[in-house]
């Protein structure tokens, strides 16, 4: 199927942030036995972050909304 | 090899049966693992085994701050959603849920099976589609300069002969050709946002990308997520790339992403 090759080649584009945003962001929380705690998710923010080096003031500001939002979510 | 017993990873949950054949031959976060699924209650779980060594609460920790560790397994398990939601209809669970054993996800899908059955129930024949606005902000202030009369005008007593006339109008022109400049691209991108909403069963707004992790460079106006129905895709696509090639001239530009698992449509309690 046309549609099926189109998919799979558009996922391998996908960028990490783009997989951060849902994979981390989205989906069922679910406790399970070993479960992400929220202090976990703001260290993956902090090491994307520090990838990038500085971190000028407006961005600090999205990053920051990006963490209130994930701890909204995860209530 | 082991020292202690393998954990179940669950990557998302379906109903019961509905997955199995798709994912024959999948890996899973673990590469040398393949994915199963694990049906109870008329639902299943997709599940992989995974080693403690790797995903047990203090390595997990020690292997989220490893960026590679982390895209990888993002990876992984994005890939094997993408098969189960080329099967069925898939509630993906967030990356890194796990469970001691299979006794535990079994207990789990029990416990939740109400929340399950109506995520289904509500993504069942549609996925999640990704339309984002980025604004390249020198070219949105050239198309504000072109686009209103008065800073046209004012652009042009700026490159007059009258020095002091010249100066003053280049001034009020940077303050106004800012401030047009970010109404004009909000505005579009909220217009843009209204009209992918139309065609969707739902709509959520997701915080704008870090701008220096973002693909592209420049402003994100919209990170918007769209519920959308699987047989109206193409019409969907068609309508972001119109979309996409009217705005190209504002200086914005637009990024389609999909199909996705439902991720952002999923979470129990109130939808938008």
């Amino acid at each position: 199927m046309t549609d099926r090759r189109t998919q799979l080649a558009a996922q391998r584009d996908v960028a990490l942030v783009d997989l951060v945003d849902r994979l981390l962001a989205g989906g069922v929380v679910i406790v399970g036995d070993v479960t992400l705690s929220l202090a976990d998710i703001d260290l993956v923010h902090l090491s994307l972050q520090l990838v990038v080096g500085s971190v000028p003031t407006l961005a600090g500001e999205a990053a920051t909304e990006a963490g209130d939002d994930l701890r909204l979510r995860a209530v | 090899m082991m020292s202690e017993p393998l954990a179940r990873y669950v990557y998302c949950v379906t109903a019961a049966g509905a997955a199995a054949a798709a994912l024959e031959g999948v890996a899973g976060v673990d590469p040398r693992v393949g994915v199963e699924a694990l049906d109870h209650a008329g639902l299943s779980a997709v599940v992989s085994f995974v080693s403690p060594d790797q995903f047990g609460a203090e390595a997990l920790k020690r292997n989220l701050e490893d960026l590679g560790w982390l895209e990888r397994a993002a990876r992984a398990h994005q890939a094997v959603l993408d098969r189960a939601l080329a099967a069925d209809a898939v509630v993906p669970l967030r990356l890194c849920t796990i469970f001691a054993d299979d006794a535990q996800v079994r207990e789990m899908l029990e416990r939740e099976r109400g929340v399950f059955l109506d995520a289904l129930e509500r993504v069942r024949g549609r996925a999640e589609w990704s339309v984002k606005v980025v604004a390249d902000p020198g070219a949105v202030e050239e198309a504000a300069r072109e686009r209103s009369p008065e800073l046209a005008a004012l652009s042009a007593d700026a490159g007059g002969e009258s020095p002091g006339r010249a100066y003053l109008a280049r001034k009020k022109l940077d303050r106004l050709l800012q401030d047009e400049a970010r109404t004009m691209a909000e505005t579009a991108a909220a217009e843009i946002d209204a009209r992918l909403r139309e065609q969707a069963v739902a709509a959520t707004l997701l915080p704008p990308q870090h701008p220096d992790l973002a693909e592209r460079p420049g402003d994100m106006l919209l990170n918007g997520a769209y519920l959308i129905e699987r047989r109206h895709e193409a019409a969907f696509t068609a309508l972001a790339g119109e979309l996409g090639r009217r705005h190209r001239e504002l200086g914005l530009d637009l990024e389609v992403s999909g199909p996705w698992a439902p991720y952002n449509f999923v979470a129990a309690g109130p939808q938008r």
